[in-house]
């Protein structure tokens, strides 16, 4: 119930999921250097956290985070209101907003049962 | 009108806990989203509408949690006082009538009268089924409503596992679960409690006029008498 999984393969499908379409734009922003693109694809908490953390404008700080280079979306998972996609090259997890989708968490690294070592997170 | 009024009069036992049952059910929705929202904001997420809550697996898993164990109860009630006893309760058997009863007592094939239902008087499978059919209704609402349960119990609990940053699980994973076990095994134990209570205190209690109770002057050891 609620819970749609798509695995998609990695010649590149088009999803027609809102969550997987923002996370490919968001991993496209910080490929290009947008970072003011990627920084709008954030969640609040998770902008406020980068420019705390940085001191510094979301837009001046995001790029410099370590998050690596990803291209496609492998595996969405949704439920409710929060989705993981897990991309080729990283790992995120996003939530609905009033506008949409947004990444919640990102450069994420499994650490089995615990959650995730992310290092951009709200 | 006066049809109306004794329809209303026929039928308001069933009539009353409808309109009780809606009424606990839209107020569980209303209780159920604040709680939702409540931790969102908490969250620094999104709040819901109340649309979107009601058709969420977080509504869903909590109503239907409750559902399974009531039908459970009921047709444990249901099976289970065909063979048990009880002595002193109203709401078992006489002591000598254990077991599923003779033809004659129930009235079935050559035994039912010309007002039985059909199933029960032309016999054969027919009869067999319906001589079942409360106790497999209510088995088959149970099972439907465990499964819904373990469904939206399992959307539910993988959201809670995104919000934390944690992998997703299986839904075979979700129904061995302590999550899954917990919410079944929680509400078992409370419909038990009071179905087994109920048949005890009956033994020493009583309810005037209620046909859940002996008459209040029976005596605390007649069994399978009701007022």
């Amino acid at each position: 119930m609620g819970a749609i999984v798509l695995a998609v393969s990695s010649c590149g499908s088009k999803l027609p999921e809102a969550p997987a379409a923002v996370a490919d734009r968001f991993y496209h922003a910080i490929a290009v250097h947008d970072a003011a693109a990627a920084c709008g694809l954030l969640g609040p908490q998770t902008r406020h956290e980068v420019e705390q953390s940085a001191q510094a404008s979301c837009a001046a700080a995001i790029l410099d985070q370590d998050i690596p280079a990803a291209d496609s979306v492998v595996e969405l998972r949704k439920y409710g209101t929060h989705a993981y996609a897990r991309m080729n090259g990283d790992t995120a997890f996003l939530a609905e907003f009033g506008d949409g989708w947004k990444i919640v968490a990102a450069a994420c690294t499994s650490q089995d049962q615990l959650p995730y070592d992310c290092k951009v997170k709200g | 009108m006066t049809r109306v009024r004794g329809f209303v009069r026929t039928n308001s036992l069933s009539l009353v806990f409808g309109v009780l049952f809606l009424g606990a059910l839209v107020g569980q929705a209303f209780a159920g989203l604040a709680e939702f929202n409540d931790g969102q904001v908490a969250d620094g997420l999104a709040t819901i509408s109340f649309g979107r809550y009601v058709t969420s697996a977080d509504f869903a898993v909590d109503v239907t949690e409750n559902w399974q164990s009531e039908y459970l109860q009921f047709l444990l009630y249901i099976v289970l006082t065909v063979w048990l006893v009880q002595r002193g309760s109203p709401e078992s058997k006489p002591l000598d009538q254990a077991g599923r009863e003779s033809d004659e007592d129930q009235k079935v094939g050559a035994y039912a009268g010309p007002d039985s239902p059909h199933w029960a008087k032309v016999g054969g499978v027919r009869t067999r089924i319906y001589s079942s059919s409360l106790g497999l209704v209510m088995g088959a609402v149970f099972l439907a409503c465990w499964l819904v349960q373990s469904v939206a119990g399992w959307s539910a609990y993988n959201e809670q596992r995104l919000k934390q940053l944690q992998d997703p699980q299986s839904w075979l994973s979700y129904v061995g679960s302590a999550d899954f076990w917990s919410r079944s095994l929680q509400n078992w134990q409370s419909e038990l409690l009071a179905v087994g209570s109920m048949a005890v205190f009956s033994i020493y209690l009583r309810q005037r006029g209620s046909p859940e109770s002996k008459p209040v002057g029976t005596a605390h050891d007649a069994t399978g008498i009701e007022g």
